[in-house]
């Protein structure tokens, strides 16, 4: 709104000299005119624009998102169907079948590796890409975006094929001497996680540090830093709200991982989004799998809390120096 | 080619764009100097042992070192993509390596099976129609976003990445389990409404950052000018935007595209993307054959950044520049 009044011009001034060349043309030029310089400097103007695309997610996002929440208490009828209800037994399973307490658990377990292992690796990429003075550094950005819209799937087989018994890292460890298969183990699949996961935390990362003034890392060198000292005192600190947004993505992706977990870790090291895919498309017991979802959810929202309750902490206690 | 981001790093990034670079000495002044000195330095003595200038047969250390990590990380990123394309050209099907030929039998194989066209042609259709949906609701949100004041406009503007924080695996459930109701399961329609969902968080960033990147002054010239709203928004707004909007629209199109965990949900009998056809074949254990219909896909993505890149700058169009 403020910037609409800040014109020079009375919105009315130029109503003379309206191009509009009369007809249903000119009709509807004019109506749609003067609907818009009704309501442009209302308070809800902003919400007609965005309203067709807050109705749409209302409701292919939110009504869906609130309808699995109702399912996941719902009764399973085997062979697809289920009658609305209300029970507990849902919950009840996923958390009494060791199967899936112990899938939670090294789901839980491999994101927490995986997004440590994605930040530490992708922390360098977006320093240089930003304080880098090489001309081809932002060409690396699109090095960066290009796997990603590649899609999981293709990265998912990309690793299977590379980490099979018959695959080229097992070739190349057998000129070392070494007999050690990847696929189908913890270390196989956080790699190939972190893989998926590096072209999100980089593109977070490099967002923040872009905002870091460069005046003060001139500074820090100006008073004798060296770089790794100017890096450890000044840019690591700033960077850090980067480094925290980046990590929670990186665990909330990871948390949720598919194509990967099943062709890199399944059966042998389980993730649950996997098991939620086959628990609704294979056995059809949806409620089951709503119910999946939210543990799911609710277990990663829970982790993020305590990671940003345990990172803020760390600012107080660090007096918010920076 | 300065290779190292040393301290006279951001010289490029001189964002006055006077071409005189930082200035040098211009803020020896306040804070910085105060948290140097309350702060410890426990690791000053350690740091400065380690000599940074030290040039190894004429190429600093540092240098070195950089060089070295881009180039193992940026292997270990593009590696299982290089990989895939590098299979589908290899006459064994047991994905071995060294190769022991060339062939193209398996793009044949592509083409002599109907299966894959088909899979083909239905998942550029429903991306299309998944991309028109999610363009036009993006940028009048992002329009929303970028030119008015609202409140929860800032809410708005962090919400609309919640398609992106929920696991997709869950948002494909329960797009199932809502749209089967009104039999919009394993049909084109449905792909395309649930998809467009997670098309809008790519959409609505490209399209509010060609907003702000938009100089606004040049609107008030045009109504100084005795334009009226729609005929500044008709030949001045809209041209500006234009990029940004099929910006959005090919990063759109590319997400919808390669989406797997929503597409495998509603996929249906005669009704299955390309990526969860190749999902399944990968169940039975895959073959070559998969790895060139992903580098078919690997080269529709990159034409589509290159065109990206040539209308606006891919890396831009994400807002960083």
């Amino acid at each position: 709104m403020s910037d609409e009044s800040a014109r020079g011009v009375p919105v009315g001034a130029d109503a003379e000299t309206d191009a509009g060349t009369g007809g249903v043309a000119g009709g509807l030029h004019e109506r749609l005119r003067a609907f818009i310089q009704r309501h442009k400097r209302e308070s809800y103007a902003g919400y007609i624009l965005a309203g067709p695309y807050l109705l749409y997610m209302g409701v292919f996002f939110l009504v869906p998102v609130a309808y699995m929440f109702a399912v996941s208490f719902f009764q399973n009828i085997p062979n697809a169907t289920m009658t609305p209800g209300f029970t507990l037994e849902n919950y009840v399973k996923v958390f009494t079948t060791p199967l899936y307490t112990n899938t939670l658990y090294t789901t839980v377990e491999i994101s927490v590796v995986s997004t440590l292992f994605t930040i530490v690796v992708s922390y360098p990429i977006a320093y240089f890409i930003v304080f880098s003075n090489w001309a081809y550094s932002k060409a690396l950005v699109l090095l960066v975006i290009a796997p990603l819209l590649v899609g999981n799937v293709v990265r998912a087989f990309g690793w299977f094929a590379l980490m099979g018994s018959s695959g080229a890292l097992n070739t190349l460890l057998g000129v070392v001497g070494l007999r050690y298969t990847l696929l189908n183990t913890k270390p196989g699949l956080v790699i190939a996680i972190s893989s998926v996961l590096m072209p999100f935390a980089i593109l977070i990362l490099m967002s923040v540090l872009y905002t870091i003034d460069e005046e003060i890392v001139e500074a820090a060198y100006n008073l004798g830093g060296n770089r790794l000292q100017t890096f450890v005192y000044v840019t690591l600190p700033l960077s850090a709200p980067g480094v925290v947004g980046a990590t929670l993505i990186s665990f909330v992706l990871t948390m949720g991982t598919f194509a990967t977990a099943q062709f890199i870790g399944m059966p042998q090291v389980p993730m649950l989004a996997p098991f939620i895919y086959s628990v609704a498309n294979t056995d059809l017991n949806w409620p089951l799998g709503a119910a999946m979802s939210f543990v799911l959810l609710g277990v990663s929202l829970l982790l993020v809390w305590l990671y940003t309750r345990v990172t803020s902490l760390q600012h107080e206690s660090d007096g918010g120096a920076i | 080619m300065a290779l190292d981001p040393g301290p006279d790093a951001g010289v490029d990034r001189d964002a006055d764009g006077d071409g005189d670079g930082p200035a040098r000495d211009a803020r020896a002044d306040g804070g910085t100097v105060e948290v140097g000195r309350t702060r410890s330095f426990r690791l000053a003595s350690t740091l400065d042992a380690v000599d940074f200038d030290r040039s190894l047969a004429g190429v600093s250390l540092a240098r070195v070192v950089w060089i070295a990590l881009l180039a193992v990380v940026f292997t270990y990123l593009v590696l299982p993509v290089v990989f895939a394309v590098f299979i589908s050209f290899n006459p064994s099907d047991l994905y071995a390596f060294p190769p022991n030929g060339f062939t193209l039998r398996w793009y044949g194989e592509i083409l002599a099976g109907s299966q894959w066209i088909r899979s083909f042609l239905i998942s550029f259709q429903y991306s299309i129609a998944a991309t028109v949906i999610a363009i036009a609701l993006s940028s009048t949100a992002a329009y929303a976003i970028g030119r008015f004041d609202f409140r929860f406009k800032n809410a708005l503007d962090a919400a609309t990445f919640l398609p992106l924080m929920i696991p997709q695996v869950i948002l494909g459930l329960a797009l199932l389990l809502f749209l089967q109701n009104f039999g919009l399961d394993g049909n084109l329609a449905g792909l395309s409404l649930a998809l467009a969902v997670v098309a809008t968080p790519y959409a609505t960033r490209s399209i509010l950052t060609a907003m702000y990147n938009f100089d606004r002054s040049i609107e008030e010239a045009a109504m100084n000018l005795g334009a009226d709203e729609i005929q500044t928004f008709r030949h001045v707004t809209f041209p500006a935007l234009l990029p940004g909007v099929l910006t959005a629209a090919i990063f759109s199109f590319i997400v919808t595209y390669s989406n797997l965990q929503i597409a495998v949900f509603l996929q249906g009998a005669g009704v299955t993307p390309i990526p969860v056809l190749i999902f399944s074949q990968l169940n039975f254990g895959g073959s070559p054959v998969i790895a060139a219909v992903a580098t078919v896909n690997i080269v529709i993505v990159l034409l589509a950044i290159v065109i990206v890149e040539r209308l606006f700058g891919a890396a831009e169009a994400l807002g960083y520049t």
